[in-house]
């Protein structure tokens, strides 16, 4: 077991009972070596390289194009707002139905918040670009369950932000009275159920936005589908120029009935 | 470089406290050095982050890193460039192209070996197959079994690189797809216990293949509450393995997170993050006869 070293015997002496100290110990010797290079990076770096540029290029034009795809249609420009717009209630809408073909016919109630949907939809012609700018976020679609008690909480939530997007196969409503917030189904049975399947995003069901009523809940189920491609397909498959999705405000908020 | 400069350099990039104390050594002519550089989760991140006021804006891109490994195997003789999976989706690149570029870029960049993610399973395993002859590195899994799958003979449960002498065994593990992963996408893929496989492979790449060191690349997450199998269950549960690159979890390990293993030897821990903000780098010594040690770390911040 030699060490070499440029410097004198007695300091490789040195070296050398500090190196049979260290392999001593029952565990492998870790040893930081004295080397410029180490840390020659250790910050940043900024150069680029010109053949991997040239590699991307072309992907990157044709993503261009992609982005300009048509992949729907709109009757009007759609605008957020609070408690409630045609943009919310027609996305809200689009991922209810989308989750129930696809991911579970049994979904009781689809909440999605105002701050994850980031620019209007314009009217006529919806591109696929449009849609990576309106839902920008890698959120996927969620399923958790919540109980009754919980359903009350979740409405409170809303009703305390001024109103999120949300839509039930259902009618629903949510109601304020007297400072208190419901969901009321229009199909009764729906009123009385012990526990609810919310269909919701990724980050809210992590408690995101102040939704922290989803992390109490009883089950929760990610799936694979992201919500961008939810509403992609929904577009591609439901509307065309002559039946381009027409969202309305259709009143499903009434906040402070008693007023 | 004296020692007390050598510790101003290394600055944060020390791994922890406690190793600052012990005695350098003096690098000599007669050793072998081994660069492991690694990234997880790029997520189809081919371009860097958009300047939009955004957390990352500006970080990351193949360009960039492409010129980063560049430079470092320009200084470096003996490097390995590995990958944790999540290579797929993300990005509009991934949907529109499929993967292609994602495998064509890694090609180019030279990496050694990567292994499978959940994500990598997006376009089902017909889709990863129809990329596969875009890498021209392999993919190494352990504890998949795809014998009934047309992934058969497209994943190696290891694999073993000579550099300058040293015997640098690879091995890879997967996560659990059930629950993250659609079952129509990864078909008849076995998840199979990837402790239990992993000391199986890497008993074999110590004691019979005679393997210098050995790194785990892993996909099973770092660390979580539950007693989810994650790297540092792996760690704390494995005999041989020197060195478990991870993933999935997007953990931003800036130094090493070192466990004790079931033979009370240190096994270490690295994750980059994700989306390729980060190159990760950590340098292997071996003197002689003496077993492989770590020379220091990195984490570059591709900016």
């Amino acid at each position: 077991m030699i060490l070499y070293s440029n410097h004198t015997k007695s300091r490789n002496a040195v070296l050398l009972i500090a190196a049979i100290l260290l392999i001593g110990c029952n565990r492998k010797a870790f040893t930081h070596v004295s080397d410029a290079r180490l840390n020659q990076f250790d910050t940043s770096w900024t150069e680029t390289n010109s053949k991997i540029d040239k590699m991307i290029r072309p992907f990157r034009e044709q993503i261009k194009q992609e982005m300009n795809e048509v992949v729907g249609y709109s009757s009007k420009e759609m605008v957020k707002a609070r408690p409630e717009s045609a943009l919310g209630n027609v996305l809200a809408d689009m991922l209810l139905n989308f989750g129930i073909k696809e991911i579970d016919p049994e979904i009781d109630l689809c909440v999605m918040n105002y701050g994850g949907f980031r620019v209007p939809i314009p009217e006529g012609q919806i591109t696929r670009g449009k849609v990576f700018e309106l839902m920008p976020f890698e959120n996927t679609l969620t399923l958790v369950t919540i109980t009754q008690k919980q359903l009350a909480e979740l409405a409170d939530h809303i009703y305390q932000k001024g109103g999120e997007p949300f839509s039930s196969s259902s009618i629903v409503h949510l109601i304020t009275l007297d400072s208190t917030s419901l969901f009321t189904f229009y199909d009764d049975e729906m009123n009385s159920k012990e526990e609810y399947r919310i269909l919701t995003s990724n980050y809210l069901a992590d408690g995101g936005d102040g939704f922290s009523v989803f992390l109490n809940g009883t089950k929760r189920e990610d799936s694979r589908w992201l919500i961008r491609s939810a509403i992609i397909k929904s577009l591609q498959e439901n509307t065309s120029i002559e039946k381009p999705l027409n969202g309305t405000i259709d009143g499903r908020i009434i906040l402070d009935a008693n007023e | 470089m004296n020692r007390r400069n050598f510790i101003l350099a290394t600055g944060k990039a020390a791994i922890g406290a406690a190793i600052s104390t012990t005695p350098l050594v003096v690098v000599g002519k007669n050793r072998s050095r081994l660069s492991v550089l690694f990234t997880n989760d790029w997520h189809s991140r081919i371009d860097p982050f958009p300047m939009d006021g955004g957390k990352y804006q500006g970080l990351g891109g193949a360009s960039k890193r492409a010129a980063l490994i560049a430079k470092i195997r320009n200084q470096e003789k003996h490097t390995l460039l590995l990958d944790s999976g999540d290579i797929f989706q993300g990005t509009p690149y991934f949907n529109v192209f499929g993967g292609k570029l994602e495998f064509e870029l890694m090609s180019a960049m030279k990496y050694d070996a990567a292994t499978l993610g959940n994500h990598d399973f997006d376009n089902g395993i017909d889709g990863l197959v129809k990329q596969l002859p875009f890498a021209t590195f392999p993919f190494i899994n352990c504890n998949y079994n795809v014998e009934d799958t047309i992934l058969k003979d497209h994943i190696i449960p290891y694999k073993i690189f000579n550099k300058g002498g040293t015997r640098i065994g690879v091995l890879g593990v997967g996560i659990k797809l059930d629950g993250l992963v659609s079952k129509k996408l990864y078909g008849n893929v076995v998840y199979q216990d990837p402790i239990q496989k992993a000391n199986e492979v890497a008993e074999q790449l110590k004691t019979k293949l005679k393997c210098d060191l050995i790194i785990c690349l892993s996909h099973l997450g770092f660390d979580y509450k539950s007693d989810k199998v994650s790297d540092i269950t792996l760690a704390k549960q494995t005999s041989h393995i020197d060195l478990i690159l991870g993933g999935h979890t997007h953990t931003f390990l800036e130094t090493p997170k070192q466990v004790i293993n079931n033979r009370n030897k240190v096994v270490n821990i690295l994750q980059t993050g994700w989306a390729g903000i980060n190159l990760g780098k950590i340098d292997y010594e071996r003197h002689s006869n003496l077993e492989a040690q770590i020379g220091g770390n990195s984490m570059v911040k591709i900016n």
